[in-house]
């Protein structure tokens, strides 16, 4: 094989039309369910969105897909710097959606801006986990987001071992406003050995699941490379979108992930179909709050 | 050199998403440096890495004159406006959010001189998660009526 086959922009492998449009209708119902902007720019998205969806013609207008890239461009830019991250990709994956339906080969593009981005978004989280926080690497991000952050509440009462009173008691101190003057007086404070363990194990999956998903979608490498990506980015679906509840991000990676599927890749893209239906039972169902929390806490704790 | 751009051009579909958001996460790499940008906030992905998120930052502003230093209430509709410039507190933006809370504040009895605004995030001690203030950034303007 030539060397530049064996580069990612030149493989020789198609993703077929079946993953362009896996990956498409995920994109379009990532934006059915969790619509950006202002009312303003909403309308427009949904409307954009669901003639898509309901239109096979238009699924592959590249003119559409412009549209939704200046649209979600527009959002970022009139919400600056407020946006969430994946405002941002969700810009990037339209407008390369937009681009490879411009070009010959439609699959092949969507396919490799599909990989690239993943594993550039995840090398960019590597940088900053690794590199840049002062505070993430010892564990102190988990133990003071598990505590403050109340989307992580239910998780953190669960698998930390918290009762009530203690996660009541750890949220206020850590929770504490305090600009100048000495810190607080922390002599009552003791972290529960579980849940410092819960913080530890949630920084080193984070580490690792960041590093891999960003070597294994940047390797150039082709088709051997291909099951480890995959496996990788939907075992972090799965996993990460169950406890932090960012579906969005987790939709729009998944159909990002779905253009790399291969033709024969049929249980693939089973997989990434499943995966984004349990990422909407995640938003639907609080499981930690709602189903294991009574279960382990009782209903007068809870 | 046509032929050049004609190529690059017809390769866009390959390279320019890729590469619009490499630019956008390295300029948030830059503005969080320079500018105190929220790390979480950006296009920078560094969110769920840092304790410094918007949620965490605050912003403080007195009036002052000779005699008097008195903390402004922030009214709840310029909570926005806040978090805009808690997230990226850049001076321009400061000076924006410093202007209308003097125009709130100015009244007939007292005469007010300057406004201090002060953008703070809170820092976690490593192991006993003792939180303390952090001045991200502290501007002073003159509001004294000419």
């Amino acid at each position: 094989m030539r060397l530049a086959e064996r580069l990612p922009l030149f493989g020789p492998r198609h993703a077929g039309p079946l993953a362009i449009d896996l990956a498409l209708r995920l994109t379009l119902l990532d934006l059915l369910l969790r619509p950006v902007g202002s009312w303003a720019i909403r309308p427009f998205v949904l409307g954009l969105a669901a003639a898509a969806l309901l239109r096979p013609r238009w699924l592959h207008q590249p003119l559409l897909w412009l549209a939704l890239a200046v649209l979600a461009g527009t959002r970022v830019a009139l919400d600056w710097p407020l946006a969430d991250n994946h405002a941002y990709l969700l810009s990037y994956w339209c407008l390369a959606a937009a681009l490879a339906l411009m070009a010959k080969d439609a699959d092949r593009p969507l396919a490799f801006n599909g990989r690239l981005l993943v594993g550039l978004v995840f090398l960019f989280a590597c940088v900053w986990k690794f590199v840049v926080s002062d505070n993430y690497l010892d564990g102190t991000f988990f133990q003071v987001t598990l505590l403050t952050d109340p989307r992580f509440e239910g998780f953190s009462r669960v698998a930390g071992g918290l009762d009530a009173q203690t996660y009541q008691a750890l949220s206020e101190f850590v929770g504490q406003h305090r600009d100048a003057g000495p810190p607080p007086d922390n002599s009552g404070i003791v972290l529960p050995p579980r849940f410092e363990f819960l913080a530890l194990a949630a920084t080193g999956w984070n580490l690792f699941i960041n590093a891999a998903l960003a070597l294994a979608f940047l390797w150039p490498g082709g088709r051997a490379v291909d099951p480890v990506r995959h496996a990788l980015l939907l075992i972090y679906c799965a996993i990460t979108y169950a406890i932090a509840t960012v579906d969005g991000f987790g939709w729009l990676l998944l159909a990002m992930g779905a253009a790399q599927c291969g033709v024969e890749q049929r249980r693939t893209r089973l997989a990434y179909v499943a995966v984004f239906i349990l990422i909407i039972f995640y938003r639907e169902v609080p499981w930690a709050d709602s189903v294991f929390l009574p279960l382990l806490a009782g209903p007068v704790d809870y | 050199m046509r032929a050049l751009i004609g190529r690059i051009a017809a390769s866009a579909c390959y390279w320019l998403p890729a590469a619009l958001l490499v630019s956008v996460a390295t300029n948030q790499l830059r503005l969080v440096d320079s500018a105190s940008l929220s790390p979480w906030s950006g296009g920078g992905f560094g969110m769920f890495s840092s304790v410094d998120s918007p949620g965490h930052r605050h912003l403080h502003a007195f009036v002052l004159n000779q005699d008097i230093r008195r903390e402004v209430a922030l009214p709840r509709d310029m909570k926005e406006a806040v978090l805009r410039a808690t997230t990226l507190p850049t001076p321009e933006r400061l000076a924006a959010l410093a202007i209308e809370l003097a125009r709130l504040e100015s009244d007939d009895t007292i005469r007010w001189d300057e406004i201090e605004l002060q953008v703070w995030t809170v820092n976690y001690n490593a192991g006993s998660l003792s939180p303390s203030g952090h001045l991200v950034r502290k501007e002073r303007y003159d509001i004294a009526p000419r």
